[in-house]
């Protein structure tokens, strides 16, 4: 049971990462892409590949994911410059589904299907306990730093952008230079989710970052609520806690996965209908 | 010198000629009136010189700075303001936050630096307009007047040199309507330069120094409010007679 726990609590604290960092996009900013499973994918694979073929050390490792999956993430943002609404979720829908194509078919580099076993982390984390230590410590760090971003002037000038695009460009508000520069923050956090998970697992392959993680990323931070990051902590936490605690109902194994995502389904469908808010959020979702 | 000179400014929607050759000053320090009836292409003049809409030709100068192929964050930045027909505001912000974000030009800064100087300015500026009581309270859970009281506000705090307001008395009680008034009077003698499209003639021959009139996307008259509210086709292109 204490296992259990930890992994549990460890796997918290990472997803609370790539919540919050879904919320500076969605939530401070209103930018809503739907290519945040794909951006993870980047930042673990970034990791993945840094430490295993080049053994680059892991802070450095880490650093670089975030890098890379800002700079992903920053240039796929610009796009919203000429492409809007329903297009632009598309868009980045399809980018979602590139970046697992592309890290199956690139079986040079990625190994494809069979993914990348064996990921190196310090040999401090093979005490479980203290990885876990580790991650809760960069979330509650990540947590800081993103809430001041939240109340400075560039996080507040976000708000304009998300509330009402075209007042905020009267108040002589770069939008695009604000949206690109909330997409490369969310990224950073995204990729180091995505990196933390690749150390946590020591194994990944292109298809944890499909659609299914899209979707639990979007559950877990419209339950938490937009615009406030203990609400991506809170939301993920509480529906992570849902998703594992299904395992402990009885039920014959087979069903306990198709049980886990109609119970997770239904959850966010309430919220969306009677609490668009979520649990403790600022911004209503539209 | 003209603060603002508006040139050969021309849009059309598809086969419609919203405005057509507009072309009009604004003397600095004067309140000037743009009137003209339903569809005469007043708010899409607003939109153009402040860039949110793209002129087919024409020229827009500020001060003698060229705006016309500048972005609309930039044009603002420039050095125009202004509110808006049907109010916009920031629905999930307060009536404070209206305010820091409209005085704030620098919007990339992580770290928040506002000293003292910079409180009483927002205080300064919610007094002005009669909405210090509110300042916690979000945009949607006010009242319409102050609704529209807070959108002069925003324009107000912004650093500006030209302020443009749209309608800002359509909809409002008779009431808040003389505060209006009596607050345009007043950031004119404090040196402001307005620009404001008005339907309420009353309004405008109570504070207008200069009336511009529009019909069917050009200017059809303009002059001191006297002259050009009892012109013959400035009564047809209103009345249609």
């Amino acid at each position: 049971m204490e296992a259990f726990l930890i992994y549990f609590l460890t796997l918290g604290a990472i997803f609370s990462i790539g919540t919050m960092g879904y919320n500076v996009s969605a939530g401070y900013a209103g930018f809503f892409t739907l290519a945040h499973a794909g951006i993870v994918a980047v930042g673990a694979y970034t990791y993945a590949l840094l430490t295993l073929k080049l053994d680059v050390p892991f802070g450095l490792a880490i650093i670089a994911a975030m890098v890379f999956s800002a700079l992903v993430s920053a240039l796929l943002s610009f796009a919203s410059k000429k492409i809007r609404g329903d297009a632009f979720a598309i868009l980045t829908l399809w980018f979602g589904f590139v970046v697992v194509t592309v890290l199956l078919n690139w079986r040079d580099l990625t190994r494809g299907a069979l993914g990348l076993p064996g990921i190196p982390h310090p040999a401090l984390f093979n005490d479980k306990v203290l990885l876990f230590l580790f991650c809760v410590i960069v979330m509650i760090l990540s947590y800081v730093v993103l809430e001041r971003i939240g109340s400075s002037p560039f996080g507040r000038a976000l708000g304009a952008v998300r509330d009402d695009e075209t007042a905020a460009l009267a108040l002589g508000k770069d939008v695009v230079r604000l949206r690109v520069s909330s997409a490369a923050i969310s990224g950073a956090f995204a990729g180091l989710s995505g990196a933390l998970l690749a150390v946590f697992l020591g194994f990944i392959d292109p298809n944890l970052f499909g659609i299914p993680l899209l979707v639990q990323f979007i559950g877990y931070m419209v339950i938490g609520g937009l615009g406030r990051m203990e609400a991506s902590i809170a939301g993920t936490f509480l529906m992570l806690g849902v998703r594992e605690g299904v395992r402990f109902l009885p039920f014959e194994p087979e069903l306990v996965g198709a049980l886990r995502e109609i119970i997770f389904a239904a959850i966010l469908g309430l919220v969306i209908l009677y609490r668009p808010k979520g649990i403790m959020g600022k911004v209503e979702l539209e | 010198m003209a603060l603002l000179s508006i040139n050969n400014l021309s849009k059309h929607f598809g086969g419609v000629q919203a405005v057509k050759g507009c072309a009009f000053d604004v003397q600095p320090n004067t309140i000037t009136a743009l009137i003209g009836p339903n569809g005469a292409g007043k708010t899409t003049v607003f939109n153009l010189v402040s860039g949110l809409i793209e002129a087919d030709s024409g020229s827009v100068v500020l001060a003698g700075t060229d705006l016309t192929n500048l972005a609309a964050h930039r044009r603002a930045r420039a050095g125009l303001s202004r509110t808006f027909q049907l109010v916009r505001l920031f629905k999930n912000l307060t009536v404070r936050e209206h305010v820091y974000l409209a005085l704030h030009e620098d919007d990339i800064s992580l770290l928040s630096k506002d000293g003292p100087e910079f409180e009483q300015k927002m205080i300064d500026v919610l007094k002005t307009v009669g909405l210090e009581k509110p300042a916690e309270t979000l945009a949607p859970d006010l009242s319409y007047g102050q609704q529209k009281l807070l959108d002069l506000a925003r324009a107000l705090a912004k650093p500006h040199q030209l302020l443009m307001l749209d309608e800002p008395v359509a909809g409002v009680n008779p009431v808040l309507r003389e505060r209006f008034k009596t607050l345009l009077k007043e950031l004119k003698a404090k040196g402001e330069t307005i620009l404001v499209i008005e339907h309420d003639m009353d309004f405008v021959r109570s504070v207008a120094d200069h009336v511009i009139v529009m019909d069917q996307g050009a200017v059809l008259a303009q002059g001191k409010p006297e002259e050009v509210l009892s012109d013959k086709r400035v009564l047809e292109a209103y009345l249609g007679t």
